[in-house]
């Protein structure tokens, strides 16, 4: 039994990490990202609950029927859930069963393969249980408050939250080998991932913002009561009949068709069992049994001499690059970054148009524009940490640590002045805004960007910490990510909402006036200030800064 | 000649814990091969990396090829090539990637680093792997790249934190050899080990190191030449200081 608590106790730190962390810097991490993650729940419990209140409410051939209205959209719901849940498990069943760490740990010590299997099936159900909770308890509050039906509600609710986790597991477990091997033939193929991965995100965010424009033009001109028509609802009828199991936990949540509704999810339930423990159990045998593939990629480079400062650069694009994550998060957020400035401005333009009815061009550009530029450098704040155990060894060549870091810095402010510059010409050519506004806005965007990159850089080589054990197991702490984003976003909105005031004031919306001129000269001078404050920071003591990086 | 003088290096790693090396002073000379001898923790890699410029030091004096470690950092960098004792490599470039890099920072020309190539390849037989990321590498293959890595630019002194360890025996033969015909060419190479018979058979000279001090410097080549055991010695002087 100790055994099993020793290796479910192991598994669980792996698998939720910042619950285990007891420091305070950590904590603001973990603190960070649940706050975010609370946000855009919120957000979308705000939408959803404007949909459902008007959606209850619509009568068909002059009788309403919330209940059945309610059912239909709860089916709806559970469709999202179930997709959205079985993408995640997917995930959380490849990294927990094809983890090669374990064939070192089963390998070493004497452990049974079934505790191991075990332990790591019990972590995966808890996971998928939480995530569960995440998605279920808010949609059922959004149609309990529209509906207001009995307490019952609660306890079907329960029946639900027990059984759907099982149910999103058996068709994670179906998909689960065509999605490892998509996965492995994606690995290496770093240009095709960029593609990819730039593509499903602009599209996920073209479409998220669509959604939100519709929803915002039906709101503002009172249409979304007529959205929902006949032909809306014999859609979601429609849907209704094919869409299994989520039918039929949304039967069982609202109770209609309850015999055939606890027929089929009982009967997803039991195939699940068999199906989950018979599929993860063949993967694990595989994952500590088989030989591990040797051949990664292959590059055929060639014998060629660059100076010291393009093969530090060249070194940080193949560092990036060659790593989904981090590619991920800095080439796909920085390409992407036009189409969420445009998305957002248009959006928001349109927004306080029909507000106020005034148009903010400039000043509403430069808020965009400065926010999306520090969430894409907040990869910046990894850019020593990154580098592990490396950065050591770079300590022991003859490189000047201005140019050790400065390729970094250069390295950054290419992808990121290409996003702002980019940025700003969409705005320029396919928005309202003037080529000088345009301009102005490109130039405060690469200063501000540039002064996030020297202090993301800066911090993070004050705070690195090393750590590596003899299993090879190297662990890069990023502890600067939420001082760098909270510094750039408290900055970008006091200059972007602050100029938006003075537009105000300029365009005579309140008593006192103000001359249009500074509307343009201060953010040119708050961040021109910044940047130089900025570079100061990262010079002094820089060598100091290096030698001191240790174990 | 004089490659490598270390004076009076005092290490710590904390401000509120002892000295990890106290008062170590030690020299290598234009064709010898050292050894550095001691126990888990006992200061022979605080010693090699504080050397090399990974670790910042307190006190003392380092100088390679007679350039100051504090005062000319970059001048003495480019005398020496370093292979840790935990592989430090860019683990997403490919070999060769890797190879050019090193070649980049030091310097190398493309005509040196093609001859420098051919050379290690011939020794270390990487062959194909070397078009492949390093990441797919196995433990003496990182070893071999780590070792080619450091030698791009022939350096005068080679230095390596416990070489040894994880290799097979095939691939430790090889670097042995090296070492004895790098050194030949007037380099120098200095070592840190636990094995006592490697260090006995192949270095001219040694230090023990115990407990971060330096406990006795040995000339080995008069110690094969009596006969000694290596291994008596420093289990001998070791256990009495541990006393001490």
């Amino acid at each position: 039994m100790s055994e099993f608590l020793t290796l479910f106790k192991y598994e669980l730190k792996k698998q939720f990490p910042a619950f285990f962390k007891r420091d305070k810097k950590h904590l603001a991490g973990f603190l960070f990202s649940s706050i975010f993650t609370l946000v855009i729940i919120g957000l979308c419990v705000f939408l959803m609950s404007i949909i459902t209140k008007n959606y209850v409410l619509v009568k068909v051939d002059k009788v309403l029927d919330s209940s059945t209205r309610a059912y239909e959209l709860l089916n709806l719901y559970y469709v999202f859930i179930l997709i959205a849940m079985i993408f995640i498990c997917l995930e959380k069943m490849r990294k927990s069963f094809v983890d090669k760490t374990d064939r070192k740990i089963f390998l070493r010590l004497p452990i049974k393969q079934q505790t191991l299997f075990i332990a790591k099936l019990i972590v995966l159900l808890i996971s998928t249980y939480l995530i569960a909770l995440l998605f279920i308890i808010p949609t059922n509050i959004i149609v309990y408050l529209a509906v207001k039906p009995s307490w019952v509600f609660w306890l079907k609710t329960f029946v639900v939250f027990l059984l759907l986790p099982i149910v999103v597991l058996l068709f994670a477990s179906l998909f689960i080998v065509p999605y490892i091997k998509l996965i492995d033939f994606l690995k290496n193929k770093y240009i095709f991932m960029f593609i990819l991965l730039t593509v499903i995100f602009i599209a996920t965010f073209f479409l998220y913002s669509m959604i939100l424009g519709i929803i915002q033009n039906y709101l503002e001109t009172g249409l979304i009561r007529f959205l929902f028509n006949d032909d809306f609802i014999y859609a979601m009828d429609l849907l209704l009949l094919i869409t299994y199991p989520a039918n039929c936990f949304a039967g069982i949540t609202m109770g209609k068709n309850l015999l055939i509704s606890y027929l089929v999810v009982v009967l997803c339930v039991i195939l699940s069992c068999v199906v989950v423990y018979y599929i993860t159990k063949k993967l694990y045998n595989i994952t500590l049994y088989k030989n591990e593939s040797a051949i990664v990629y292959k590059k055929v480079s060639k014998v060629k001499e660059h100076s010291v400062f393009a093969t530090l650069i060249k070194k940080e694009f193949i560092s990036v690059f060659r790593e989904p994550k981090h590619m991920f998060s800095y080439f796909v957020i920085a390409t992407a970054m036009p189409v969420m400035v445009y998305c957002c401005y248009t959006l928001f333009e349109s927004l306080i148009l029909n507000m106020i009815g005034v148009r903010f061009s400039f000043e509403l550009a430069l808020l965009v524009i400065l926010v999306f530029s520090v969430l894409t450098n907040t990869f910046c704040s990894t850019n020593i940490s990154r580098e592990g155990k490396t950065l050591l060894k770079q300590k022991t060549m003859p490189i000047q640590v201005e140019k050790l870091l400065g390729a970094k810095i250069v390295f950054c402010s290419m992808v990121s002045i290409s996003a702002v510059v980019l940025s700003s010409l969409i705005l320029i050519i396919v928005t309202s805004l003037n080529i000088l506004s345009g301009l102005l806005c490109m130039f405060v965007g690469i200063m501000f960007s540039l002064s996030q990159i020297f202090i993301a850089t800066k911090i993070d080589l004050k705070n690195v910490k090393i750590i590596s054990s003899s299993v090879e197991v190297e662990k890069q702490e990023n502890r600067t990510v939420t001082k760098v984003v909270t510094l750039g976003i408290v900055l970008s909105l006091i200059v972007g909402i602050g100029d938006i005031l003075l537009g105000m004031l300029s365009k005579g919306l309140f008593e006192m006036s103000f001359p249009i001129c500074f509307v343009y000269l201060i953010p040119i001078f708050i961040s021109a200030v910044y940047l130089i404050l900025a570079i100061v920071y990262y010079r002094k003591n820089l060598q100091q800064a290096l030698e001191r990086v240790n174990k | 000649m004089e490659l490598l003088q270390v004076k009076n290096l005092y290490k710590k790693y904390n401000a509120k814990v002892d000295y990890a090396i106290k008062d170590i002073s030690l020299y290598g000379n234009s064709g010898e091969i050292i050894g550095l001898l001691g126990h888990n923790g006992a200061g022979k890699s605080t010693t090699i990396k504080s050397i090399v410029g990974m670790h910042p030091y307190e006190e003392g004096q380092i100088s390679i090829c007679n350039f100051d470690l504090k005062t000319q950092p970059i001048e003495a960098k480019k005398h020496f090539g370093y292979v840790s004792d935990e592989f430090d490599l860019f683990e997403k470039m490919t070999g060769l990637e890797y190879i050019n890099f090193m070649a980049d920072i030091y310097k190398v020309s493309e005509k040196d680093r093609k001859k420098q190539i051919d050379k290690f390849e011939k020794i270390f037989a990487l062959g194909d792997a070397l078009y492949r990321e390093i990441s797919s590498y196995s433990h003496g293959m990182k070893q071999k790249i780590s070792i080619m890595g450091a030698l791009i630019h022939n350096p005068k002194v080679f230095i390596l934190d416990e070489p040894m360890t994880g290799l097979d025996p095939n691939i430790a033969n090889q670097l042995k050899k090296f070492f004895i015909k790098h050194s030949k060419k007037g380099n120098l190479v200095l070592f840190s080990s636990h094995n006592l018979d490697i260090v006995e058979s192949l270095c001219h000279r040694a230090y023990i190191i115990n407990h971060g001090i330096l406990l006795k410097e040995i000339d080995l080549e008069k110690f094969r030449k009596k006969g000694k055991s290596l291994e008596k010695y420093f289990l001998n002087i070791t256990k009495k200081a541990s006393k001490v």
